[in-house]
Protein backbone atom coordinates (compact mmCIF):
# COMPACT_ATOMS: atom_id res chain seq x y z
CA UNK A 1 0.00 0.00 0.00
CA UNK A 2 1.47 3.37 -1.00
CA UNK A 3 1.07 6.14 1.54
CA UNK A 4 0.32 9.39 -0.26
CA UNK A 5 1.49 11.95 2.24
CA UNK A 6 2.07 15.52 1.08
CA UNK A 7 4.75 17.67 2.70
CA UNK A 8 1.97 19.53 4.57
CA UNK A 9 0.72 16.18 5.93
CA UNK A 10 4.24 15.37 7.12
CA UNK A 11 4.50 18.78 8.79
CA UNK A 12 1.14 18.19 10.53
CA UNK A 13 2.41 14.79 11.72
CA UNK A 14 5.49 16.61 13.05
CA UNK A 15 3.20 19.03 14.91
CA UNK A 16 1.28 16.12 16.48
CA UNK A 17 4.57 14.38 17.40
CA UNK A 18 6.09 17.54 18.91
CA UNK A 19 2.88 18.54 20.73
CA UNK A 20 2.52 15.09 22.25
CA UNK A 21 6.25 14.77 22.88
CA UNK A 22 5.82 17.86 25.09
CA UNK A 23 2.42 16.75 26.49
CA UNK A 24 3.68 13.23 27.35
CA UNK A 25 6.55 14.72 29.36
CA UNK A 26 4.20 17.28 30.97
CA UNK A 27 1.50 14.68 31.79
CA UNK A 28 3.67 12.93 34.38
CA UNK A 29 3.01 15.84 36.80
CA UNK A 30 -0.81 15.39 36.91
CA UNK A 31 -0.34 11.59 36.86
CA UNK A 32 1.77 11.65 40.02
CA UNK A 33 -0.42 14.37 41.62
CA UNK A 34 -3.59 12.30 41.09
CA UNK A 35 -1.80 9.10 42.14
CA UNK A 36 -0.78 10.74 45.42
CA UNK A 37 -4.37 11.93 46.10
CA UNK A 38 -6.52 9.09 44.74
CA UNK A 39 -4.16 6.15 44.23
CA UNK A 40 -3.04 4.38 41.05
CA UNK A 41 -6.51 3.29 39.77
CA UNK A 42 -7.81 6.88 39.80
CA UNK A 43 -4.58 8.10 38.18
CA UNK A 44 -4.92 5.46 35.44
CA UNK A 45 -8.56 6.38 34.82
CA UNK A 46 -7.91 10.11 34.64
CA UNK A 47 -4.59 10.20 32.81
CA UNK A 48 -3.57 6.99 30.99
CA UNK A 49 -5.63 7.93 27.93
CA UNK A 50 -3.42 11.00 27.40
CA UNK A 51 -0.65 8.64 26.22
CA UNK A 52 -3.02 7.08 23.65
CA UNK A 53 -4.28 10.38 22.17
CA UNK A 54 -1.71 11.05 19.46
CA UNK A 55 -3.01 8.24 17.22
CA UNK A 56 -6.71 9.24 17.06
CA UNK A 57 -5.71 12.91 16.80
CA UNK A 58 -3.38 12.31 13.84
CA UNK A 59 -5.95 10.05 12.17
CA UNK A 60 -8.78 12.60 12.61
CA UNK A 61 -6.60 15.39 11.22
CA UNK A 62 -5.15 13.53 8.22
CA UNK A 63 -7.78 10.82 7.55
CA UNK A 64 -5.20 8.67 5.75
CA UNK A 65 -3.97 5.08 6.16
CA UNK A 66 -0.97 4.91 8.47
CA UNK A 67 -1.66 8.25 10.15
CA UNK A 68 -2.58 6.69 13.53
CA UNK A 69 0.52 4.52 13.83
CA UNK A 70 2.77 7.29 12.48
CA UNK A 71 1.31 9.93 14.82
CA UNK A 72 1.73 7.79 17.93
CA UNK A 73 5.10 6.24 17.01
CA UNK A 74 6.70 9.54 16.01
CA UNK A 75 5.48 11.15 19.26
CA UNK A 76 7.04 8.21 21.14
CA UNK A 77 10.26 8.54 19.14
CA UNK A 78 10.50 12.26 19.93
CA UNK A 79 9.85 11.53 23.62
CA UNK A 80 12.50 8.79 23.65
CA UNK A 81 15.14 11.04 22.05
CA UNK A 82 14.78 13.51 24.92
CA UNK A 83 16.89 12.22 27.83
CA UNK A 84 14.43 10.73 30.35
CA UNK A 85 14.23 7.79 32.76
CA UNK A 86 12.12 5.56 30.52
CA UNK A 87 14.66 5.72 27.71
CA UNK A 88 13.55 3.96 24.56
CA UNK A 89 10.60 2.26 26.26
CA UNK A 90 8.43 5.21 25.12
CA UNK A 91 9.14 4.23 21.52
CA UNK A 92 8.26 0.58 22.11
CA UNK A 93 5.03 1.46 23.94
CA UNK A 94 4.11 4.07 21.30
CA UNK A 95 4.70 1.70 18.38
CA UNK A 96 2.38 -0.98 19.76
CA UNK A 97 -0.24 1.54 20.92
CA UNK A 98 -0.19 3.16 17.47
CA UNK A 99 -0.42 -0.24 15.79
CA UNK A 100 -3.53 -1.18 17.76
CA UNK A 101 -5.15 2.22 17.02
CA UNK A 102 -4.33 1.76 13.35
CA UNK A 103 -6.06 -1.63 13.36
CA UNK A 104 -9.31 0.07 14.45
CA UNK A 105 -9.23 2.36 11.40
CA UNK A 106 -8.06 -0.47 9.13
CA UNK A 107 -11.02 -2.66 10.18
CA UNK A 108 -13.30 0.14 8.95
CA UNK A 109 -11.24 0.23 5.69
CA UNK A 110 -10.28 3.84 6.44
CA UNK A 111 -13.78 5.05 5.52
CA UNK A 112 -14.82 6.37 8.92
CA UNK A 113 -12.80 8.77 11.04
CA UNK A 114 -15.61 9.77 13.42
CA UNK A 115 -15.99 10.03 17.18
CA UNK A 116 -16.77 6.32 17.66
CA UNK A 117 -13.63 5.23 15.78
CA UNK A 118 -11.56 7.77 17.73
CA UNK A 119 -12.93 6.48 21.05
CA UNK A 120 -12.14 2.89 20.00
CA UNK A 121 -8.71 3.92 18.70
CA UNK A 122 -8.12 5.45 22.13
CA UNK A 123 -9.38 2.43 24.08
CA UNK A 124 -7.70 -0.45 22.21
CA UNK A 125 -4.07 0.67 22.84
CA UNK A 126 -4.67 -0.14 26.52
CA UNK A 127 -4.18 -3.83 25.58
CA UNK A 128 -0.52 -3.63 24.44
CA UNK A 129 0.17 -0.94 27.01
CA UNK A 130 -0.94 -3.08 29.97
CA UNK A 131 0.67 -6.17 28.41
CA UNK A 132 4.01 -4.36 28.30
CA UNK A 133 3.39 -3.20 31.89
CA UNK A 134 3.02 -6.89 32.84
CA UNK A 135 6.46 -7.65 31.35
CA UNK A 136 7.91 -4.77 33.33
CA UNK A 137 5.94 -4.77 36.58
CA UNK A 138 4.63 -8.35 36.69
CA UNK A 139 6.76 -9.25 39.69
CA UNK A 140 5.18 -6.49 41.81
CA UNK A 141 1.47 -6.43 40.86
CA UNK A 142 -0.76 -9.51 41.05
CA UNK A 143 -2.78 -10.44 37.89
CA UNK A 144 -6.10 -9.13 39.25
CA UNK A 145 -4.60 -5.65 39.60
CA UNK A 146 -3.64 -5.70 35.93
CA UNK A 147 -7.20 -6.68 34.95
CA UNK A 148 -8.58 -3.69 36.87
CA UNK A 149 -5.92 -1.41 35.36
CA UNK A 150 -6.73 -2.68 31.86
CA UNK A 151 -10.43 -1.85 32.23
CA UNK A 152 -9.65 1.59 33.66
CA UNK A 153 -7.04 2.29 30.97
CA UNK A 154 -9.53 1.34 28.24
CA UNK A 155 -12.19 3.66 29.68
CA UNK A 156 -9.61 6.43 29.98
CA UNK A 157 -8.38 5.81 26.43
CA UNK A 158 -11.93 5.94 25.04
CA UNK A 159 -12.61 9.26 26.78
CA UNK A 160 -9.34 10.85 25.63
CA UNK A 161 -9.71 9.36 22.14
CA UNK A 162 -13.06 11.13 21.83
CA UNK A 163 -11.52 14.33 23.21
CA UNK A 164 -8.76 14.07 20.56
CA UNK A 165 -11.47 13.77 17.91
CA UNK A 166 -13.52 16.72 19.20
CA UNK A 167 -10.46 18.97 19.59
CA UNK A 168 -9.23 18.06 16.09
CA UNK A 169 -12.65 18.72 14.56
CA UNK A 170 -12.92 22.04 16.41
CA UNK A 171 -9.58 23.44 15.24
CA UNK A 172 -9.34 21.96 11.71
CA UNK B 1 38.71 4.49 11.49
CA UNK B 2 36.24 6.72 13.37
CA UNK B 3 36.88 7.30 17.04
CA UNK B 4 33.24 8.28 17.66
CA UNK B 5 30.45 5.74 17.99
CA UNK B 6 28.05 5.59 15.07
CA UNK B 7 24.70 7.16 16.16
CA UNK B 8 22.68 4.41 14.44
CA UNK B 9 24.63 1.72 16.28
CA UNK B 10 24.07 3.55 19.58
CA UNK B 11 20.35 3.84 18.81
CA UNK B 12 20.15 0.10 18.05
CA UNK B 13 22.06 -0.64 21.25
CA UNK B 14 19.62 1.53 23.24
CA UNK B 15 16.71 -0.38 21.71
CA UNK B 16 18.48 -3.69 22.44
CA UNK B 17 18.87 -2.77 26.13
CA UNK B 18 15.24 -1.66 26.39
CA UNK B 19 14.01 -4.90 24.82
CA UNK B 20 16.23 -6.81 27.28
CA UNK B 21 14.59 -4.88 30.15
CA UNK B 22 11.21 -6.21 29.01
CA UNK B 23 12.27 -9.67 27.90
CA UNK B 24 14.69 -11.01 30.52
CA UNK B 25 12.76 -13.31 32.85
CA UNK B 26 15.66 -14.70 34.90
CA UNK B 27 17.33 -12.56 37.51
CA UNK B 28 21.00 -13.52 36.79
CA UNK B 29 21.26 -12.14 33.22
CA UNK B 30 19.16 -9.15 34.34
CA UNK B 31 21.62 -8.36 37.15
CA UNK B 32 24.56 -8.79 34.75
CA UNK B 33 23.12 -6.52 32.03
CA UNK B 34 21.84 -3.89 34.46
CA UNK B 35 25.10 -3.63 36.40
CA UNK B 36 27.29 -3.68 33.29
CA UNK B 37 25.32 -1.01 31.42
CA UNK B 38 24.54 1.14 34.45
CA UNK B 39 28.29 1.27 35.21
CA UNK B 40 29.02 2.36 31.64
CA UNK B 41 26.10 4.82 31.73
CA UNK B 42 27.24 6.36 35.02
CA UNK B 43 30.84 6.70 33.82
CA UNK B 44 29.70 8.43 30.65
CA UNK B 45 26.79 10.51 31.85
CA UNK B 46 26.95 11.03 35.61
CA UNK B 47 28.00 14.69 35.41
CA UNK B 48 25.68 15.68 32.58
CA UNK B 49 22.57 13.77 33.64
CA UNK B 50 22.58 14.06 37.43
CA UNK B 51 18.93 15.15 37.40
CA UNK B 52 17.96 11.92 35.59
CA UNK B 53 19.83 9.79 38.11
CA UNK B 54 18.13 11.69 40.96
CA UNK B 55 14.72 11.16 39.30
CA UNK B 56 15.53 7.47 38.88
CA UNK B 57 16.38 7.14 42.60
CA UNK B 58 13.11 8.90 43.46
CA UNK B 59 11.18 6.54 41.20
CA UNK B 60 12.67 3.62 43.15
CA UNK B 61 10.84 4.94 46.22
CA UNK B 62 7.59 4.59 44.23
CA UNK B 63 8.57 1.06 43.18
CA UNK B 64 9.23 0.16 46.84
CA UNK B 65 5.86 1.56 47.98
CA UNK B 66 4.01 -0.34 45.23
CA UNK B 67 5.92 -3.53 46.04
CA UNK B 68 5.02 -3.26 49.74
CA UNK B 69 1.33 -2.59 48.99
CA UNK B 70 0.69 -5.06 46.17
CA UNK B 71 3.23 -7.91 46.23
CA UNK B 72 2.28 -11.20 47.90
CA UNK B 73 4.31 -14.00 49.46
CA UNK B 74 5.20 -14.94 53.01
CA UNK B 75 5.37 -12.12 55.58
CA UNK B 76 9.01 -11.66 56.54
CA UNK B 77 8.91 -8.43 58.51
CA UNK B 78 6.18 -6.59 60.37
CA UNK B 79 6.27 -3.09 61.78
CA UNK B 80 2.84 -2.15 63.15
CA UNK B 81 0.34 -2.29 60.26
CA UNK B 82 3.18 -2.48 57.71
CA UNK B 83 3.88 -6.03 56.52
CA UNK B 84 6.76 -6.67 54.15
CA UNK B 85 6.29 -9.88 52.15
CA UNK B 86 8.92 -11.96 50.39
CA UNK B 87 7.74 -11.09 46.87
CA UNK B 88 7.93 -7.39 47.72
CA UNK B 89 11.70 -7.64 48.06
CA UNK B 90 12.30 -9.79 44.97
CA UNK B 91 9.79 -7.72 43.00
CA UNK B 92 11.46 -4.47 44.04
CA UNK B 93 14.90 -5.76 43.01
CA UNK B 94 13.65 -7.08 39.69
CA UNK B 95 11.74 -3.94 38.68
CA UNK B 96 14.61 -1.70 39.84
CA UNK B 97 17.03 -3.64 37.63
CA UNK B 98 14.69 -3.34 34.63
CA UNK B 99 14.37 0.42 35.17
CA UNK B 100 18.15 0.70 35.62
CA UNK B 101 18.67 -1.05 32.30
CA UNK B 102 16.32 1.42 30.59
CA UNK B 103 18.03 4.40 32.19
CA UNK B 104 21.45 3.11 31.18
CA UNK B 105 20.26 3.03 27.53
CA UNK B 106 19.43 6.75 27.80
CA UNK B 107 22.70 7.60 29.58
CA UNK B 108 24.85 5.78 27.02
CA UNK B 109 22.97 7.11 23.99
CA UNK B 110 22.65 10.71 25.15
CA UNK B 111 26.25 10.89 26.35
CA UNK B 112 27.75 9.70 23.07
CA UNK B 113 25.51 11.26 20.43
CA UNK B 114 22.55 13.57 19.78
CA UNK B 115 19.22 13.25 17.94
CA UNK B 116 20.33 15.33 14.91
CA UNK B 117 23.38 13.14 14.21
CA UNK B 118 21.19 10.09 14.71
CA UNK B 119 18.65 11.22 12.10
CA UNK B 120 21.40 12.08 9.61
CA UNK B 121 22.98 8.68 10.17
CA UNK B 122 19.68 6.77 10.00
CA UNK B 123 18.76 8.48 6.72
CA UNK B 124 22.11 8.25 4.92
CA UNK B 125 23.48 4.98 6.31
CA UNK B 126 20.46 2.86 7.16
CA UNK B 127 18.07 4.15 4.49
CA UNK B 128 15.41 5.70 6.73
CA UNK B 129 12.89 7.42 4.39
CA UNK B 130 13.54 11.16 4.11
CA UNK B 131 9.89 11.82 5.00
CA UNK B 132 10.39 10.21 8.42
CA UNK B 133 13.66 12.00 9.12
CA UNK B 134 12.07 15.32 8.02
CA UNK B 135 9.10 14.75 10.34
CA UNK B 136 11.25 13.82 13.34
CA UNK B 137 13.75 16.68 12.76
CA UNK B 138 10.87 19.13 12.52
CA UNK B 139 9.26 17.68 15.66
CA UNK B 140 12.48 18.15 17.60
CA UNK B 141 12.66 21.78 16.48
CA UNK B 142 8.98 22.35 17.34
CA UNK B 143 9.26 20.65 20.71
CA UNK B 144 10.89 23.63 22.46
CA UNK B 145 8.28 25.97 20.91
CA UNK B 146 5.46 23.80 22.23
CA UNK B 147 7.05 23.72 25.67
CA UNK B 148 7.00 27.53 25.62
CA UNK B 149 3.38 27.45 24.36
CA UNK B 150 2.40 25.16 27.23
CA UNK B 151 3.85 27.65 29.74
CA UNK B 152 1.94 30.46 28.01
CA UNK B 153 -1.36 28.52 28.11
CA UNK B 154 -0.71 27.82 31.79
CA UNK B 155 -0.20 31.55 32.45
CA UNK B 156 -3.47 32.41 30.66
CA UNK B 157 -5.34 29.69 32.56
CA UNK B 158 -3.95 31.02 35.84
CA UNK B 159 -5.09 34.56 35.01
CA UNK B 160 -8.60 33.21 34.34
CA UNK B 161 -8.73 31.33 37.64
CA UNK B 162 -8.36 27.84 36.09
CA UNK B 163 -5.96 25.07 37.16
CA UNK B 164 -2.58 25.44 35.47
CA UNK B 165 -2.23 21.64 35.40
CA UNK B 166 -5.38 20.00 34.00
CA UNK B 167 -6.57 17.10 36.15
CA UNK B 168 -9.75 16.07 34.32
CA UNK B 169 -10.55 15.10 30.71
CA UNK B 170 -12.51 18.34 30.15
CA UNK B 171 -9.54 20.28 31.53
CA UNK B 172 -7.31 18.55 29.00
CA UNK B 173 -9.73 19.40 26.20
CA UNK B 174 -9.56 23.12 26.92
CA UNK B 175 -5.80 22.86 27.48
CA UNK B 176 -5.12 21.17 24.12
CA UNK B 177 -7.37 23.26 21.86
CA UNK B 178 -5.22 26.43 21.70
CA UNK B 179 -2.00 24.39 21.44
CA UNK B 180 -3.31 22.38 18.52
CA UNK B 181 -4.86 25.40 16.84
CA UNK B 182 -1.59 27.33 16.76
CA UNK B 183 0.39 24.16 15.99
CA UNK B 184 -1.68 23.31 12.92
CA UNK B 185 -1.29 26.83 11.57
CA UNK B 186 2.47 26.52 11.96
CA UNK B 187 2.50 23.03 10.47
CA UNK B 188 0.62 24.07 7.33
CA UNK B 189 2.97 26.97 6.64
CA UNK B 190 6.09 24.93 7.39
CA UNK B 191 4.84 22.24 4.99
CA UNK B 192 4.15 24.79 2.25
CA UNK B 193 7.55 26.44 2.80
CA UNK B 194 9.37 23.08 2.68
CA UNK B 195 7.55 22.15 -0.51
CA UNK B 196 8.41 25.49 -2.11
CA UNK B 197 12.06 24.76 -1.33
CA UNK B 198 11.77 21.50 -3.27
CA UNK B 199 11.50 18.97 -0.44
CA UNK B 200 9.73 16.33 -2.59
CA UNK B 201 12.45 16.52 -5.24
CA UNK B 202 15.35 16.26 -2.78
CA UNK B 203 17.29 13.03 -3.07
CA UNK B 204 18.77 11.41 0.03
CA UNK B 205 22.52 10.87 -0.12
CA UNK B 206 23.29 7.24 0.65
CA UNK B 207 26.61 6.42 2.28
CA UNK B 208 28.11 3.20 3.59
CA UNK B 209 27.75 2.42 7.28
CA UNK B 210 31.01 3.63 8.82
CA UNK B 211 32.04 1.69 11.88
CA UNK B 212 34.77 2.54 14.38
CA UNK B 213 36.42 0.91 17.35
CA UNK B 214 33.61 1.96 19.71
CA UNK B 215 31.01 0.39 17.41
CA UNK B 216 32.84 -2.95 17.50
CA UNK B 217 32.98 -2.61 21.28
CA UNK B 218 29.18 -2.12 21.32
CA UNK B 219 28.68 -5.20 19.13
CA UNK B 220 30.91 -7.14 21.55
CA UNK B 221 28.75 -5.96 24.45
CA UNK B 222 25.62 -7.16 22.64
CA UNK B 223 27.25 -10.53 21.98
CA UNK B 224 28.38 -10.93 25.59
CA UNK B 225 24.89 -10.17 26.90
CA UNK B 226 23.30 -12.62 24.48
CA UNK B 227 25.78 -15.32 25.61
CA UNK B 228 25.00 -14.62 29.29
CA UNK B 229 21.26 -14.77 28.47
CA UNK B 230 21.72 -18.16 26.74
CA UNK B 231 23.85 -19.51 29.61
CA UNK B 232 20.97 -19.09 32.06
Amino acid sequence: MKLNYTTVDLAILAVVAALFGAIFAFAWTPYYAIKAIGGKPVAVLLTYGIWYMAAPLAATLLKKPGSAILGETLAGLVESLIPQIGGFSSLIYAFFQGLFSEIVYAIGKYKNFGGLQAALAGAVPALPSILLDIFLWGSVYPPEVFVILLVLAMISGAIYGFIAYSVAERVR
Amino acid sequence: MRNKANPSVLFLYGLFLTILAFALRKIEPLIFSALLNMSIGLILGFKRFRFLIAAFLLSLVGVAVNAIIFAGGEPIYQLGPLIIRSKAITGFIEVSLRLALMLSATLIFSSLTNPRDLLRSLESELGLPKQVSFTVSLSLRLLRIFEADIREVQAVRKSRGLRTIPLTPSGWSSFLSPLLSIGLERGRWIGIAAELRGFSLRKSKKTCLKLGLLDFLIFTLILVQIIVFLMF
